[in-house]
């Protein structure tokens, strides 16, 4: 072959791998807008119903020595699917992600979901441990459980998987990991809820540990499959984002401050435009001790939060308010927890189709804990604070 | 769980194998044998997971370039011509490999907001820079980084790889750190040859 010949044959080589590269690249589309679902059953109910509030525990007590990090759905069939990890201890080989379905105002039978080993082999992948699962239906009723394994060391260098339900979790896919990271995929975790956008993309909240904090929004078509990545913060500002829709383009995201500088406060950043862009970081007015928040968006009323309202420790769990749904301005309205010996922890807040929001967390690293309120309630703690502050 | 990830792990692997001290004392035949045997052995799993599976899952997703440098690399035990392709790989490709390299995983650190990782999942901009690094080296008749590039590319387009982001087909820690240790053993001997 002449070297004439063999550089046309190169060149067209390049004219076809290249055109088959962008048209790969030209299905990562997406539309910056959230779904914000709004059920009228539930605002009716909202406006009638009297105030309602209600403890109990999710985890029987004597499940394990150690869980932490639950999460809460309302599957499609209107039942409350939680999830949770537990073993021996925290960084243990024998953490479990158990599950139990909240059905008839009690929690049902605990149950795994997965183990270490049982990711290994289906990943066929070294898996040490796991931890942190998000469970999270979506607007076509499939339930989504990502959680994080760890391949040595500590939780820094944890990479997601995911697993998927058609069944309201009775049986769920084998796992797939999501590719985060040039580091070896590692360091990339989950902890706050996933949320849906009107193209049915899905917006994932991530933070990295590795060497620098970060907080990030990773966006998964509806395979799961990453098509874009947003970094919200840098280097050891924040980790764990909590984004809260408002609008279809306006949210909130309320990050947890990782800094070492004190005083450390809840960190913010707002977007009108769907996530495209982000407002600049600011401080809220409440303290974070370096520790998880959850919150959600009450109809017509503003934002609340649930966090540890203590510049150090986790040793009370506490609800504020903000009214204009900037997330920077708080007002302190109940407090579900307090107790100077104990250790409360990773909230996870929804509010269900009916309108009920459900608030589970680590409760002294021994039980899961489910309160359940309503709009009434939050609004009558506003109102008792207004009298008597 | 892709074939790619799979060979990439186990191309490594036999690499090491095939380079313990007792097997470089066979013969081609044998060592085709050898090589049969290691790739069969390297699958099986011990207890609940294999070799290959303990590989990849602490190196995660190795790229393509460095599977293909992984491939020549290996064939360099039973044929001398992969050699051939040292010279341009050293000269073409690892000051890419290296370049890249330095402003993606700089980036990745989080010191600031942007990412070159993120551009990698909407890979249009990504892919315009290879094109243009496609070109030059087409005009500098530079083919070897060149059908790399490609091969790393029509892979992407297949998207054989667990991951769906641009950068995890084009280079990998492994890589990188390979054309780092080129780069210092050049920048050494220049050095050595210029106090001499």
């Amino acid at each position: 072959m002449t070297q004439k010949a063999f550089l046309t044959l190169t060149a067209l080589l390049i004219t076809v791998s290249f055109g088959f590269a962008f048209h790969r690249a030209s299905k990562t589309s997406y539309i910056h807008e959230f779904e914000i679902s709004k059920s009228s059953s539930a605002s009716l109910k909202k406006a009638e119903a009297e105030p309602f509030y209600q403890e109990r525990f999710v985890s029987p007590p004597n499940l394990a020595n150690f869980v932490h990090a639950a999460s809460i759905t309302e599957m499609s069939n209107y039942q409350l699917r939680a999830v949770w990890y537990g073993g021996s201890r925290d960084g243990s080989t024998d953490l479990t992600i158990y599950s139990s379905v909240f059905n008839n105002n009690a929690w049902g039978p605990t149950n795994p979901i997965t183990t270490r080993k049982e990711t290994s082999s289906e990943l066929n992948l070294l898996v040490k441990k796991l931890g942190n699962p998000v469970i999270w239906t979506d607007q076509n009723g499939k339930l989504w459980l990502f959680y994080v394994n760890v391949v040595f060391g500590g939780w820094a260098v944890s990479n997601i998987n995911f697993k998927v339900s058609m069944d309201n979790g009775e049986t769920f896919s084998k796992a797939q990991k999501i590719h985060t990271s040039p580091y070896l995929n590692y360091s990339t975790l989950v902890k706050s809820k996933p949320h849906q956008l009107t193209d049915g993309s899905i917006v994932l909240p991530t933070y990295h540990e590795f060497i620098g904090n970060m907080s990030e929004l990773l966006i998964l078509n509806q395979k799961g499959q990453p098509i874009d990545k947003q970094r919200l913060s840098t280097f050891r500002q924040t980790i764990q984002p909590e984004v809260v829709p408002i609008s279809e383009k306006k949210a909130t995201v309320l990050m947890r401050c990782s800094s070492q500088k004190h005083p450390r406060n809840m960190r913010v950043k707002n977007t009108k435009d769907g996530g495209k862009t982000w407002s600049e970081i600011q401080s809220a007015n409440i303290p974070n001790p370096n520790s998880a928040i959850s919150s959600v968006a009450v109809d017509d009323y503003g934002l609340i939060v649930v966090f540890n309202n203590h510049p150090y420790n986790r040793t009370n769990l506490t609800l504020a308010l903000n009214r204009d749904l900037k997330g920077v301005d708080w007002q302190i309205i109940h407090t579900f927890e307090q107790d100077p010996n104990g250790s409360f922890s990773y909230p996870y807040l929804i509010e269900d189709s009916q309108g009920d929001y459900h608030l589970v967390y680590t409760w002294n690293s021994k039980r899961i804990k489910h309160i359940t309120f309503n709009k009434a309630w939050i609004q009558s703690k506003v109102h008792q604070h207004a009298h008597h502050p | 769980m892709p074939i790619t990830l799979n060979l990439s792990a186990s191309l490594l692997l036999l690499n090491i194998l095939l380079r313990m001290p007792f097997i470089r004392l066979f013969r081609p035949p044998a060592k085709w044998l050898m090589l049969f045997l290691f790739l069969a052995l390297i699958q099986i799993p011990i207890t609940h997971i294999s070799l290959v599976g303990i590989v990849s899952g602490i190196l995660g997703n190795i790229s393509i370039t460095t599977t293909i440098l992984l491939c020549l690399w290996l064939l360099s035990l039973f044929t001398a011509k992969p050699l051939l392709l040292l010279q341009p790989i050293q000269q073409q490709l690892f000051p890419l490999v290296f370049f890249a390299g330095i402003l993606l995983y700089f980036f990745a650190l989080g010191i600031v907001l942007f990412d070159l990782y993120a551009l990698g999942y909407q890979a249009f901009y990504i892919l315009l820079a290879l094109l243009f690094v496609c070109c030059f080296n087409l005009w500098r008749k530079n083919f070897t980084v060149i059908f790399i590039i490609l091969i790393d590319l029509l892979v992407y387009s297949a998207s054989l790889l667990n991951s769906s982001n641009l950068w995890d087909y084009l280079i990998d820690p492994l890589v990188f750190c390979l054309a780092l240790y080129t780069y210092f053993c050049i920048v050494l001997k220049k050095s050595v040859t210029a106090t001499r």
